[in-house]
């Protein structure tokens, strides 16, 4: 076998000949038993190296990896939080998971707290906001909100994590958009909350960080940049 | 040379998954695959890229020229002894070794016979699906040079199996 027949074989399994090199090799290895018995070694051998490293994991990145890079921009890109959990003696008082369908939270329903749906307000805050590490956006009704950061859910819909401040309390959540629609996912007491918030205990009370674990479950990704945001707003998340 | 521009670092971040197969087919384990794709990214955030660089390909040089690094500076036979695998002897704790790493350490094992040009070039294109071209930017050498090492490799590793079958 010369070195040329080598070489040519060899691109051959890469993809890496014309149109009519392959044709002529196809005729060589029909007339020629010796070139194909190569050619079949090579592949052999090809496959080996292919599914050895063709494994579940194989292109799984550590965690502090990719922070690294979050980590390193000034705010064109947002890495998640990190976030510390509470501590044992911090009750949660409330943790909301949006009934199926709904758009809005029910306000009637008893004990949920007054100004924490997702009403026409909040869904113009939601819609074309930018995400801010700090400071608040001051709404009509004194309400102050601050988007956090926006990702890309697994049913490949949007979610924002934001801040919400109603009547002296602090809230923290994950709005998601579907078609038309933002629909409150997970809401929950920021921490240092006050007395009032400890009020409404939901069956999901106990759960000292919903938000993150929502987060976490959820994400396909890494938060979006500040950019690709910009564009999603612009685009009217389509 | 600056630090990464908004492109350059959701480029490198979307190239992160690939380099890490890249690093595990290198190295072989997955810790040292996670070992050699930190030191990459470090070095890369560090002397950040050229405006004009394709972010991937320069991240694969990098990590390309952190492995030779490390081959230069340890003996790759003492700090990856998993490498070396004696055909002949089967320990108990190698049976119980997950067919995946068996099949890992065993394909490492034979690159580990090739020299680092051509185990470079043959990972980058059977393992990690780069062209010719893209293979040539990464090392840095002519496509010619990169199919005639590939072609040498598989020649070898074909020589090498074929050895192995007959023992």
């Amino acid at each position: 076998m010369s070195t040329s027949d080598h070489e040519i074989l060899s691109q051959y399994l890469d993809g890496e000949l014309g149109a009519s090199q392959v044709q002529q090799l196809e005729r060589r290895l029909g007339q020629e038993p010796g070139l194909r018995s190569q050619l079949e070694r090579l592949q052999s051998v090809n496959a080996s190296l292919v599914s050895a490293f063709d494994i579940p994991g194989a292109d799984t990145v550590p965690a502090s990896v990719t922070r690294m890079v979050t980590d390193s921009g000034n705010s064109n890109v947002i890495a998640f939080p990190q976030r510390h959990k509470a501590g044992l003696g911090f009750a949660v008082a409330a943790s909301l998971l949006a009934a199926s369908g709904l758009l809005f939270f029910d306000q009637s329903q008893p004990g949920v707290p007054a100004g924490t749906s997702i009403d026409t307000l909040l869904v113009q805050e939601l819609e074309n906001t930018p995400s801010r590490g700090d400071g608040w956006n001051l709404l009509a009704d004194g309400r102050k909100m601050r988007p956090v950061l926006s990702f890309q859910r697994v049913d490949n819909t949007w979610c924002r994590e934001y801040m919400l401040e109603t009547q002296g309390q602090q809230w923290h959540g994950v709005a998601c958009r579907s078609e038309t629609q933002w629909t409150t996912a997970v809401l929950s007491p920021a921490e240092g909350l006050g007395s009032s918030a400890a009020e409404f205990r939901p069956a999901s009370a106990g759960d000292t960080d919903q938000v993150q674990d929502f987060v976490d479950s959820q994400a396909l990704d890494i938060a979006l940049s500040l950019k690709r945001e910009a564009q999603l707003i612009k685009d009217g998340w389509k | 040379m600056a630090s990464l521009s908004d492109l350059q670092r959701e480029a490198l971040l979307a190239e992160l998954g690939g380099l890490r197969k890249f690093c595990l087919s290198l190295t072989g384990k997955a810790a040292d695959a996670d070992d050699l794709l930190q030191t990459t990214v470090e070095r890369v955030l560090a002397k950040g890229m050229p405006d004009d660089a394709h972010p991937a390909k320069w991240a694969y040089r990098v990590c390309k020229n952190a492995w030779i690094d490390e081959l230069r500076s340890r003996d790759v036979r003492q700090k990856y002894p998993h490498l070396v695998v004696d055909e002949t002897e089967v320990s108990p704790s190698a049976e119980h070794t997950a067919g995946g790493e068996r099949e890992i350490a065993a394909v490492s094992a034979a690159l580990e016979e090739l020299s680092t040009d051509q185990r470079l070039a043959l990972t980058l294109v059977a393992i990690d699906g780069k062209t010719y071209a893209e293979a040539a930017e990464i090392l840095e050498v002519p496509v010619g040079t990169i199919m005639s090492r590939i072609a040498r490799a598989r020649k070898h590793l074909v020589e090498i199996y074929g050895s192995v079958d007959k023992s």
